[in-house]
């Protein structure tokens, strides 16, 4: 008895989900998640020991739009012509998220947000901040725009092992080809026929170093003026700051 | 009882992959790669206002385990053993807490003059949060030989400091050929310099045969060559610029080039590649100019070191 309960709740759930997954019936909701810090300004970006820091955004496995608000630091599920909005396709089929205090800049072709990551791992709930490795760069093409993903190792996970797109590729066949197909696919086609999205292909580590880089640095000046920079002497020059000369005498 | 075995050999595999491994001992880190220090001073620009060192965002900490990956478009990079026995490489990007001085400044820790123009960047201490460090200095792409040269050049964690030897430059550079990629570049010299030397090294080889100056007549930078450049080309970097293709038919996506520019190219594309290496290059050794064309194929001697930045 108490069996056929159980599964009576699932089934109700399975219905509630399934209507939800389709898009046909969805229920208004405000959902948002507060975190202990700012999600874009509050976390570091790089660790010491060479990992990124990711937001995550969307846990792998579902299709609500959570997003990190840049004014309130909080992660909204995305409201579309006032309904949340869910997408319409397969859940991710990995974590979602960005790298926090980076920014693409729209001067040189970007989107104004943060770099978005794809977190390969188990799937994460909304708001947790994991370390990983960038591996590559799933190139992607949004309507004409540039709308590359960042592609994240999670640590103490099967995937930390991989080092690059080819070794990802040798270890865990097809995870590439999901994450092209369900990147390109799931905004669906347009008129014509064609698919919105479309991807080039993957970039390796070096050029994802190099995109995390120049965002986290464009990011900083962006947020950095005068006011922040220690104030020079009379003539100009630098004051010192710190000189120890710490000297290692071999003792 | 096979199953036993099994399970047995199992257990003590995991157990042996569980030890500290030889590299990991601090003794024998102090020893190889020398002993953990402060760096000597930290710029006014590093650290922000609440006194926390601005990492530098392209930093990648390499072992065995986590290679580091070098692309000759960001070039020149900077090294440092860490306290682990990690080498902590980032390249000399602008620092954006860092000004830069349209008439030259005074810089306060060396007490030299700096030329009209020049920028404030990220320097060693960037690549370990201001924490202590072993031997450090830098990776430099001389576009002759398209190879990769290591140097023991860093104000902060190899000058100043009485360990600093050049048995402990070899092993660094053994440690980074190993765990650092050259991104499809090849290895050259590793080179000691004796001006970033502890005064009895210093004693001892400017008595070697093997001294060398980047001048002769001038005897400038006076160096010494500890490892020759490597020959055979680093294959591994070439698989980690290629691109995978959604139009693949086969159930693995397949390769294909994303980036088939030339290195030299792409660093006359990077005003700041241009600027700090070349120039300055060529100011050094003015007989290279007058050179004839066929005089001029013959490749030049890579620099021991980029400029006379002592950071």
């Amino acid at each position: 008895m108490k069996t056929n309960r159980l599964n009576l709740h699932k089934f109700a759930l399975a219905l509630v989900l399934g209507s939800a997954f389709l898009g046909a019936q969805t229920i208004p909701q405000t959902h948002v998640v507060k975190g202990e810090k700012h999600f874009i300004a509050g976390y570091d970006p790089i660790n010491i020991d060479g990992t990124v820091n990711v937001v995550i955004e969307i846990s792998a496995g579902t299709t609500a739009k959570y997003q990190v608000d840049v004014k309130t630091g909080m992660i909204e599920l995305e409201q579309k012509d006032g309904a949340p909005r869910f997408v319409k396709y397969l859940g991710y089929p990995c974590n979602y998220g960005n790298i926090p205090r980076s920014i693409l800049d729209k001067k040189k072709g970007g989107d104004g947000d943060a770099v978005d990551a794809l977190v390969l791992g188990a799937a994460l709930p909304s708001g947790s901040v994991v370390r990983g490795r960038a591996i590559g760069i799933l190139s992607l093409m949004d309507t004409g725009e540039k709308d590359d993903k960042v592609v994240v190792v999670a640590e103490n996970t099967p995937f930390a092992a991989c080092r690059s797109i080819e070794e990802l590729d040798k270890k865990f066949p097809g995870v590439t080809t999901i994450l092209q197909t369900w990147f390109t696919s799931y905004k669906g086609r347009d008129k014509e026929g064609k698919l919105l999205l479309s991807s080039p292909g993957f970039k390796g580590r070096s050029d994802a170093i190099n995109f995390i880089g120049d965002a986290v640095l464009d990011y900083e000046k962006s947020v950095t003026t005068d006011a922040d920079r220690r104030p020079l002497d009379e003539k100009g020059n630098p004051k010192l700051y710190r000189w120890p000369l710490a000297k290692n005498m071999g003792e | 009882m096979r199953n036993l075995c099994k399970t047995l050999l199992g257990g003590l595999l995991l157990a042996t992959s569980a030890l500290p491994t030889f590299a990991e001992d601090p003794a024998k880190l102090d020893e190889m790669f020398g002993v953990l220090s402060q760096p000597a001073y930290i710029k006014h620009y590093e650290a922000n206002l609440q006194g926390k060192v601005v990492l530098n965002p392209y930093l990648q900490a390499a072992n065995k385990d986590n290679p580091a990956i070098l692309d000759v478009k960001r070039a020149p990079y900077n090294w440092v053993i860490d306290a682990e026995g990690r080498v902590a490489i980032a390249p000399e990007a602008a620092h954006p807490l860092g000004r830069t001085y349209e008439k030259g400044f005074f810089r306060p820790e060396d007490k030299s003059t700096r030329k009209p123009g020049t920028r404030e960047n990220f320097g060693h201490v960037s690549i370990l949060g201001g924490a202590p460090g072993r031997i450090s200095g830098e990776i430099l792409f001389d576009k002759e030989s398209k190879t990769w040269t290591l140097n023991n050049k860093s104000g902060r964690y190899s000058k100043h400091n009485t360990d600093r030897t050049a048995e402990q430059m070899i092993q660094a550079g053994k440690l980074i050929r190993e765990v650092v990629n050259p991104g499809g570049a090849t290895w050259g010299p590793v080179f000691y310099l004796l001006e970033y030397a502890p005064a009895t090294e210093v004693e001892k080889h400017m008595k070697s045969p093997d001294l060398a100056y980047d001048d002769a007549k001038k005897k400038s930078r006076p160096h010494i060559i500890l490892m020759p450049a490597l020959e055979a080309p680093a294959k591994a970097a070439k698989a980690e610029k290629k691109a995978l293709s959604l139009q693949d038919p086969k159930p693995e996506a397949k390769t294909e080039k994303v980036d088939k520019k030339p290195a030299v190219k792409d660093e006359k594309a990077d005003p700041k590649v241009e600027k700090k290496g070349d120039a300055k290059d060529e100011k050094a050794d003015p007989k290279a100019e007058k050179k004839g064309d066929a005089k001029a194929k013959k490749p030049k001697k890579p620099k021991a070191a980029q400029n006379d930045d002592p950071s």
